[in-house]
Order: structure tokens, then sequence, then C-alpha cells
């Protein structure tokens, strides 16, 4: 069979539930909530998919958005993860919302900003809400998963007619699979280690569309933007990319964070999680980072070399530093207080993802958050459980659906199919059964002929509450965010500026800065990757000269807790000679002191 | 008035000619009417100077246009400030398509100062056009592969490097704005030329017997370190420049400041890692530019990126912790290293990372690691062929092939003295170029430092030859590009045989062969899955192909590795080894008239009909 067609507009507010968002319906929402909040919010399109399709960005802030410090919020890089852009879309009409009603959040708005991204990925999304529907975690990017010269030939196929992809189980000698004795439903890797065989393979639902012996594992194409970042990117997996930052919203979203350097923060709602455990920390060379950041070797022009043979040398570190800890500590407070989600996310492999590449590469304290998980039954597994889809070469690289996101290859254990029964008791109890195709044989004549069932998790079900559920978790999700986003803002501001000699045209001139804000001025890995820029001390003279001081400094070590960084100058000029003292950083105005030498 | 307009007008010609007017023009008009030498060029190009952006880019234009039928230009994109860069086709379209034939893909002058490869790669395309016609080895390599040529990679960096002060190191960037110096300033304090001579200097101050340099008492262009106790005349304060931005620093935030050949996939590192890397792998535009061309032709298979310098024939790995190269492809690459060292005179084949320096996102390693194909840099120019003879100087190359080592490990070259490279270049400035290379230390006035000396070499020596020796580089590399590309794989059909089974039942058996030095794939790119294996098929509309598959026994017709569905339809992930064959056998039912063909990314597609 060719691919189903994709009938996308047609299915605005059906197929995902009575509150779930299509591409359109999200632009919708965006449009008239930037509509209606004028004053607080724009809209601008950031960058366009491979298809041509915008992606979206609605600043939130009163006036003008520049020396305003930020949190950027991304949704749907993942485009089975549709809770994500929820909540990333209630983020920007419930915050509007309450700017409205409550002076607090007006005022964060009036000294701060929001930048929001609800659907980085609009491609992958629009396979929700397709005939038949079906999680694409990937953009649409033409790819031959198989590697027979042939691209996107062999797609799933809605071979039962029931308008979703789900799976399909056959008895097969050299299958890695068994079913269940205690619940048919589920099908579990044979445990080799109990001398147990397999019976059954299982991949996703459809046809061997190019007659090669495997089933549906070339299909629509597909990089997963969720690893297509530079920190750990991994090469050679077809869901990869070419490169890091191969993709045109990879791109869309790196150039977009580059170009903000008022961003402090960065919140992603997708698989991973670090808020409903603060994650583990390490001592890492910037926790004793001196005052100012050396200088990047052999800049343009410079002497001699310049930086021939470059490079700091080193390797990233792999846990958040130390001094970074209590922030990402307080992240978890705030979270257990405002969404209380219980349970575990199970552990996703991180390569490439944007959470990870945004902390360990340019910086910014960055808080992945899953918003929602089934019930696991245990604490250690709450996401889907296997959920192999294409069949290929290698089971490490199937295209469609969610990867089989565990950090082992060990055949299914007790407590994965312990979660599996739980997540079906949840089925049967809260959704009536609804989330769940009954294992029932194929009618296709192809597929009878191996004697293949259809049946499984419908499309998205583990990755996204009843849609009827999602005010509710939402709601609490805008309310972590506006918690979080004000612990992430420095405030440097000039703690005194004074003459304490001056008089016959020379002067004795002392000044110091503090944080007045709640983090530091640059994380411990900002500093670290030198990316964000220090606080900017300067002195002029107009109409005089600094006999003594040096006319500017760099401070990237200033934390809330710390006293005050003091210089002084001696300065020399003509009584009247303006003395200014400028005070310059990413995250708020300028401060500035002037005077005059008597 | 008429009069005015007319020399004006005039002039605005001579000037518009003075951008492409090249001795050709001189000659043809000396010798009008008569018959040109047999031994002139259709393009006249005098290899005895360097070239700026604007005169490289006419040159190859000339090229193009005095050869139509071999070669094409096309702009590939644009530079940060709007620069095209110019990329040659080089084929003949009369023996193939071109995206069916083996490419080589040459550039140069990725960092600004390093300018040599570019004049490289317009030689290359002179050299292969100019003897298309006469030389049947340059013939046959045009005809059968082809060669895509980008002078350079950093067009920005080396007009800057023509036209503003600079140095033989300065500056390797490319001309996006970036702050260097952390201060939210962008390129604020560059290198200034104090003196206006239009050179970059080192400055030194005279604070007599409070300095710790001192004049050599045997060549006053030279200064020496003294060691404390002992103090010298002079303090040495740097490169030529003044505290532009006030901020106590001079030189600090230069034009650029980032290094284009470190933003490439392949073990791409953040800027704190590897400094120059940029924001993300490929986010400069020069870069996008050329992996969106290269991407878009996967059939390129070679790769060489001209720098300068020091006489190196250089591979990958970049890191030591990247894994050291499948033997196979090493093979290939100690081929075109030795054979590169003969071509090459004081040139030695080398590995980056042990032989070198370590580099994280650097071009070639992208060529070979990130995309399977045999990608060199030769680092043009070593100052041992100032005085034709770096032995008497530096001893021996030890180790590697010469020392009996296996081929894999190339020689390594002793460091040179401390100061024998300057005192060298000194003797050769005073004895050979006539004092030209030098500027005497002479005194101007510093606005923070007061009376300062300023003194130096020029831009153009150092990192380049000297004009009387740039024509032999040129061709040793070019050369050397031309024996890179003799290796790309070329496929022919060995044999083609019927037998026949009764019942209807024939055996098809094919072997393909391929003639070269390179595999259709490399042993990496079949490792790693990279690109699309080659493809063996057959086909016929009298018959059904029952079985088939790749024989693993080259006398035993019927040993073979059966496909399990398509039999008419073999992948061949590992290619054609290199001088190899690769054998398939069908069993296929019908009669009538039989295509069998073999396709790859990297070599032109064969096939043969049969009779059943």
């Amino acid at each position: 069979m060719p691919a189903p067609l994709l009938s996308i507009a047609l299915f605005a507010l059906q197929s995902g539930g009575a509150n779930y968002h299509n591409p359109a319906a999200v632009e919708q929402t965006l449009r008239d909530a930037v509509a209606k909040h004028g004053n607080r919010a724009k809209i601008d399109s950031i960058g366009k998919t491979l298809a041509g399709d915008s992606i979206w960005c609605v600043t939130l802030t009163e006036g003008d958005e520049r020396q305003k410090s930020a949190v950027l919020v991304l949704g749907g890089a993942n485009g089975a993860h549709q809770v994500g852009v929820e909540a990333a879309l209630a983020n920007v009409t419930q915050i509007l919302e309450r700017a409205d009603a409550d002076p607090a959040v007006a005022q964060l708005l009036k000294e701060h900003c929001f930048y929001m991204i609800p659907l980085l990925n609009p491609e992958g999304a629009k396979f929700m809400f397709a005939n038949p529907k079906m999680e694409h975690p990937a953009n649409a990017r033409p790819v031959d998963d198989d590697r027979d010269r042939r691209t996107d030939e062999d797609p799933p196929d809605d071979a039962n007619g029931d308008g979703w992809i789900t799976m399909m189980r056959f008895p097969d000698p050299k299958g890695e699979y068994v079913i269940d004795a205690k619940d048919p439903r589920i099908v579990r890797k044979a445990d080799s280690a109990k001398g147990e065989r397999g019976t059954h393979k299982l991949v996703a639902e459809g046809v061997d569309d190019d007659h090669d012996g495997k089933w549906n594992e070339d299909g629509v194409g597909g990089v997963r933007i969720d690893r297509n970042f530079p920190y750990q990117w991994k090469e050679f997996d077809r869901a990869t990319g070419s490169s890091a930052v191969s993709e045109p919203e990879s791109r869309a979203l790196a150039d977009f964070l580059l170009n903000h350097t008022n961003i402090a923060a960065v919140v992603v709602y997708g698989l991973h999680d670090n808020v409903r455990k603060a994650p583990k920390t390490e001592a890492g060379p910037a926790d004793d980072a001196t005052d100012t950041p050396a200088p990047a070797a052999g800049g343009g022009g410079r002497g001699g070399r310049g930086g021939r043979a470059g490079g700091g040398g080193g390797a990233a570190p792999t846990s958040i530093l130390k001094d970074d800890g209590s922030l990402y500590e307080r992240a978890a407070k705030i979270y257990k207080e405002k969404v209380g989600a219980e349970g575990d996310v199970e552990d996703v492999p991180s390569d490439g993802a944007i959470h990870q590449w945004a902390y360990f590469h340019r910086g910014l304290p960055a808080f992945a958050v899953r918003v929602w998980t089934p019930p696991s039954g245990t604490r250690a597994a709450s996401g889907p459980a296997s959920k192999p889809s294409g069949e290929g070469e290698s089971q490490s690289r199937p295209t469609r659906g969610p990867r089989r996101e565990t950090t082992t290859d060990k055949p299914e254990d007790e407590d994965r199919s312990k979660s599996e029964r739980a997540r079906l008791e949840w089925n049967d109890k809260t959704l009536n059964g609804d989330g769940f195709v009954q294992w029932k044989a194929a009618e296709n004549p192809e597929l009878k002929a191996i004697g293949a069932e259809i049946g499984g998790w419908k499309p998205g079900v583990l990755f996204n509450p009843p849609a009827g559920d999602l005010a509710e978790i939402t709601k609490k999700h805008t309310d972590f965010l506006l918690a979080i986003a004000p612990e992430c803002y420095p405030k440097v501001v000039i703690a005194s500026a004074k003459f304490t000699e001056n008089k016959n045209g020379l002067a004795t001139f002392k000044a110091s800065i503090r944080n007045d804000g709640k983090a530091p001025a640059l994380s411990a890995m900002a500093r670290r990757a030198g990316t964000t820029r220090p606080v900017r001390v300067r002195l002029t003279v107009d109409g005089g000269q600094i006999v003594a001081g040096r006319p500017q400094y760099l401070v990237s070590n200033l934390d809330p807790q710390d006293a005050p960084v003091e210089w002084t100058w001696v300065v020399q000029g003509k009584p009247g000679s303006k003395v200014k003292l400028e005070v310059n950083y990413p995250f708020g105005p300028d401060s500035v002191f002037t005077g005059e030498i008597q | 008035m008429n009069k005015f307009y007319i020399s004006a007008v005039f002039a605005l010609l001579a000037s518009c000619a003075g951008a492409v007017r090249t001795p050709s023009i001189v000659v043809a008009a000396q010798t009008q009417g008569r018959a040109p030498s047999a031994n002139a060029h259709k393009v006249e190009i005098a290899w005895n100077r360097f070239y700026d952006y604007e005169e490289l880019s006419e040159l190859l234009k000339k090229v193009a246009v005095a050869h139509p039928d071999l070669c094409s230009i096309q702009s590939i994109g644009k530079t940060y400030e709007g620069r095209d860069m110019w990329v040659m086709t080089i084929q003949n379209p009369a023996t193939g398509k071109e995206q069916e034939k083996p490419a080589t893909w040459v550039d140069g002058n990725v960092h600004g100062n390093e300018v040599q490869g570019g004049e490289a790669c317009v030689y290359l395309a002179w050299y292969l056009t100019e003897n298309y016609n006469n030389n049947p080895s340059v013939k046959e390599t045009v005809d059968r592969t082809v060669f895509y040529i980008l002078p350079s990679q950093n067009p920005d960096g080396r007009d800057y490097w023509f036209h503003a002060p600079n140095t033989p190191s300065s500056s390797r960037s490319g001309k996006r704005p970036t702050d260097n110096d952390h201060d939210g300033f962008f390129d604020e304090d560059g290198p200034d030329d104090i003196d206006g001579d239009g050179e970059l200097l080192t400055m030194r101050k005279y604070v007599p017997g409070k300095g710790d340099y001192r004049v050599d008492p045997d060549d006053a262009r030279r200064m020496i370190r003294v060691a404390p106790p002992k103090t010298g005349d002079y303090v040495m304060l740097g490169q030529e420049g003044i505290d532009n931005d006030g901020d106590g620093d001079i030189n600090e935030d230069g034009p650029g400041g980032y290094d284009l050949n470190r933003n490439w996939p392949s073990d791409w590192q953040p800027n704190y890692i590897q400094f120059g890397a940029g924001d993300y792998p490929l986010s400069y535009e020069e870069p996008r530019n050329i992996a969106n061309f290269v991407l878009g032709h996967p059939n390129i298979h070679a790769f060489q990126s001209f720098h300068n310098n020091g006489g190196m024939i250089l591979r990958g790995p970049g890191a030591a912790y990247v894994p050291e190269y499948p033997r196979a492809d090493i093979s290939v690459f100690d081929d075109l290293g030795l054979n590169g060292e003969k071509m090459l005179p004081f040139y030695r084949y080398m590995i980056i990372h042990r032989d070198l320096y370590t580099v994280h996102g650097g071009f070639v390693n992208w060529g070979y690691e990130g995309l399977g194909a045999y990608a060199i840099t030769n680092e043009m120019w070593s100052d041992d062929q100032l005085y034709q003879n770096n032995e008497a100087r530096r001893g021996p190359a030890f180790g590697g092939a010469a020392a009996g080592a296996p081929p894999s490990t190339p020689p390594r070259r002793a460091p040179a003295a401390d100061d024998s490279t300057t005192q060298d270049d000194l003797t050769f400035d005073e004895l050979v170029m006539a004092g030209g290379t030098f500027v005497n230390w002479h005194k101007v006035n510093h606005p923070q430092y007061g009376e300062i000396e300023l003194g130096g070499f020029r831009k153009m020596t150092g990192r380049v030859p000297p004009g009387f020796m740039i024509e032999e580089m040129l061709h040793r590399n070019a050369i050397f590009v031309l024996y890179q590309a003799e290796q790309l794989p070329e496929v022919v059909v060995e044999e083609t045989s019927v037998e026949k089974l009764g019942d209807g039942l024939h055996a098809v058996n094919f072997t393909v062969k391929n003639k070269h030095r390179m595999p259709t794939r490399s042993a990496i790119a079949a490792n790693k899955e990279m690109g699309e294996p080659d493809l063996l098929t057959i086909s016929g509309s009298g018959v059904e192909v029952v079985a088939g598959g790749i024989g693993t026994d080259r006398f035993k017709k019927t040993e073979v590795r059966l496909a399990e569905h398509e039999p008419g339809r073999l992948l061949l992930n590992d290619g054609i080894p290199s001088f190899g064959r690769v054998t398939a056998r069908w069993i296929v039912r019908g009669s009538g008239k039989v295509h069998i063909q073999f396709t790859a990314e990297k070599a032109a597609t064969v096939a043969a009909d049969v009779q059943l």
C-alpha cells in the first residue's frame, strides 16, 4: 500500500481529543491571544520547516524586550509529545490572562520577558492529526532508513482501517517476543536467561510495501529535532541528521537563542525531565574560575601566530556543575510544590537533546519537563515500553513511533511487565479501555497469510494525558513557569559610587556593584564555556583622564549573596569635567552614575 | 568639454580592463598577424605573484571562457560580506553525466592568510585544460572523472589579507564580527598600521639598560632575548597597534576572530574546547555553502584542501581519541602520502593529531570521517625550500618508511632549532631577496607608548614562497591532485557469461572489476553505513529472476551469498575493493535479452546486455 495521505486541515480538533491543538489551531490560538493582548504580546516566525511551515514564537513582555532578562519556553520538538505543545500554548494564554488580573504577573512582564515557542516541529505534530493517526517523533525530511537506495518506500499502513497506526504481531521462529501468559495483550521480549525462546515478531502495523522481507522499515523520513543538537550528538544514526543542527527547525531555534543574549534560562517541555528530581552535579574547573574568563586566544589580528593551534582543550562536563546545582534544586522544589507530579520519568537517552545543548554548550540553566506520564506501577519505568516500529537492519534505529527510550537492552524484565500491567489497568479503569486496541487477526490477505494480529496502544496515549486532564495539568505548569522564572534572573546594580577626595582637579572615585537578583550574573557553566558576556564596568572622564586604575573591568563571578565588588580610580581634569561610570550586562538595563571633578 | 567627457570614458574603460588585463593581452598585441608559438597557452597567467580575490576570480573565469567544453563556473553562495564563492566544475560532458562520475573536491585558503592554495586551485584548472589535448594522462582523467574547484573557502579573509595591513600569520579568520574579548563590543580593537606603510610590524621600545631584549650584534635586524640578571636595552611590545577602545588592552579584538576550519560536523567541539569553532557545526555561511554543495554531490570521493605551511601531506584523525582509520583506507592514504612525498620534495606525510596538533571539527576530518571520502590537506611551502636542503639544517627525517617502519607510520621530523628559521629567513632576505622582504627598525610615535620602533618581515614572506618559486610549488601540488584523481575508482565489466541449466533456466555470471586504488566504498563508509551502497541489478522483460547472490569464491561460481528477497537487486555495502572484483550470479527463467547493471555513488555506471 502506498503511504497514507495526510489530511491535516480537516482534523483541527478531532483526532487528538477535544482539546489537543493541531498546528493550524496552535497558530490560531497564538494569534488570537496576541490580538487580544497586543500590549504584552507579539508573534513572529523564527523560521520555516522543509515543507515551508512557519515556526511561531510569541514574545510576552510589556514594551521593548531589549535588556530584559528572559526565559525561553519550548514545546513540540518531538511530534508524539503533544502535551508539551499544550503546556506551552496554555502558558501563553494563561500568563496573558493573569497579567490582566494579577499585578505581580503584570510586573513580571514589565521587567522581564518570555519567549514562547509552543510547536518547534509542526511537521511531526501533523501525524497525530492525520488519517491514519500515528506517532512521528521526527520532522519529515526524506531519509533512506533501510539503505536500499529507495527512500520512504515502506511506511506503516493502517491495515485494519481503524484510523490508527498501532502494532502488529505474528508468529515467527526468528521472533524475539512472546505473548505474556497472564495478560495476552502484553507482548514482551523472551527472557533467554530463563530459557524462554521468542515466538513472535512485533512490528508497526502495515504491509511489506516493497516486498523486501521487512515490515514498515522505511516510512516518511525524519530527523529527530530533540536529538539534533551538538552536545553529545550521535552521528551515523539515521534519525539524528547529517550533522548536529542540520535541520531547519534546529537551526531556527539555535539562531534564535544565539541572537537573544537576554535569554537567561530555558524550559523544554519534551521527553526528558530534570525537575521531578534535581540532577546530580559535579565539581568543575569553573567552580574555581577567577574573576575574568581567559580572553579567547588568538582573536583576529592578535599577535604572533594568531591562535594557530587553538583550543582550550579538555572535554565538556557530563553533569551539572556544582555551583549551578542550587538553581536546579530550587526548580525541583518549585515543581513539586506547583505540579506535584508523581513517579520518576524513565531515563531517556539525551544525545543531542535541546536542554543539554542549552546548558553544556551555551551555559544556560535549562529545565527539561516531561509534563505528564502514565501510571507506571513501578518507580523506574513510566514511559512507553517497547514500541518497536519499523523493522530495520538494526533495532537501534527504528524510525516509526517513539524510540525505545530505555538505557538498557535487557529483555523485558519484571519491572517493565509490571508497568505495562499498570498501564493496562489504567486503560481499563480510567480510559474505559479506549487507549488500547485489542489484538485482532488481520484481514488483509498478505497479513492474514502470516497469521498477523493487529493491536496495541493507540498513537500518543502513553505520552499524552486524556484531553479532559489538560486544563488542570497546563494550569499547574503555568504556576511552575511563573514561579521558576524569577529564580533565573540576576540583577546587577551599582551598590555605591562616590568621590572620597575631590578638589583642585584631582579626585579619588570609588564604586562598587552588587547582584540583587536571585541567580548569578553568569552560571558556572557559562563561565566555563565563555558564552554569557560578563558584566562590563567602564569609567570615562570627559575633559580629563584616569591617572590610576583601569578604564574597564569585566566581572563574571557575581552571585546574589556576594559582597559588592569595589574599585578605586584616581581621575584628573579641569573642575567640571564629567566622570561617568557605566555598568552593562546582558540581563538588564545599564546602570549609570555621573559626577563632576571639583 | 567633449574632450573631458571622452577622456573620462576612456579612463573608465581602462579601469575596467585593468581588472582583467594580463600579460597575454600584451603578447597578443605585439604578435598580431603572426602565428603564436607552438608552446603558447590559450590562457597566459603569470605564476610569479599572488592574486587577490577579484583577480583570482577573473583568472578562473578566463580559464572557463577559454575552455567552455570542459569548464563551467557557478557561485555556491555568498560569504558573510557578500562575495561569491566560485566553484569551477571540470569534466567532459561528452563522456558521460557529471553526477555519475567520481569526483575530486579541491579548495584552498580556508584561512585568510594561507593564500597560495587559491593559486594552486586556479593552476590546477589551468593545467588540466591547457594540457587536455596534448597529454593523454590528463585527458584520460578529465574524461572519466570530475573536478570541483573552489579557489578560496574564505574570500572575505583573502580580501582582508591582501588589502589590509597584515602579517604572514594574520588573519586566519573570516569577517563576521566577533566579540573576542567578551566586552560586548565587536571587532573594536584590531591591529593598526601606525606608520602607514601597509605592513603590520612588531613594536619595540628603547629603554636603555632596563629591557629584556638586545639587538643581535651580528645582525641589527634581529632581537635576542636577555636572561636575567643581565639586562637589555629594549622591551618588545607585540604587534603594531594601539588601544582603540580605551580598555587598557592593545589589539585584543580584531576583525573576525574565529577559525572556519573548526566549524565542520565531525568531532565538532564548542569554542571552550576548540577555539574558533563557531556556535554550532556549519554555523558560518562559508562552510554551510560548501557543505550544501558537497552533500548534493555524493560522487565526490577525494578531497584536497590546500593550506600553508610547513610542507605536509596531512590525513586525520584530528584528535587522539578518534579511532585510527580502518586498515584498508590507511593503505589508500599511505599510497597517496608516500607518493606525494616524491612529488613534493620537503613535504612529509603526517597524521594531524599525532604530528601536527589536535583539530576538532576540521574540514578534511569531515570529508573522511563524516562522508567516507579520501580527504587530504597539503600544507604548502616549507622554508626548507629556501636553500633547497632541509637535511643540512634539521637532519634527516626519522621513523616512517625511510627507517623501515610500516608505511602507515609516517616519518616524523625533528623540530627546528629555536632561532634557525628567523636567521635563515634574514639571511635569505639579504642574499637572495636583496633585502626586500624585511622592513628595518624605524622610529614612530605611539599614542600610548610614546616613541617606539617598528620593524619586521613583510606580509608576503615566511608562509608563502618568494615570487620566483611560486610556479614550482603550484605545479607540484596540482600534479598531486591529479594523482589523487587518478586513484578514483573505475569499474569495468570483466566477465559476462550465461550457463544453460535446462528447463528454461539459465545461470548468468557477471564480474565487475575496479581498475584503481580507491575502492568504490571506503572501509569507513561501509563500517558506518554512510552514503548509499552500490547496486547490482538484472532485468529483462521476458525473464523471471529466481535466485541471485554475490559470489564468495572467484572460481567456484555456484558459491554465492544468496539474497533472501529481490534477488534481481543486490546491494553491495562494501563496494568494489581497491583493484578488486565482485562477481554476481543469478538464476533466471525465460528467454530474450537481459540487462545487467552496476551502479555506485562513487563510480560510473557500467552495464552489459546478454541474450539467453
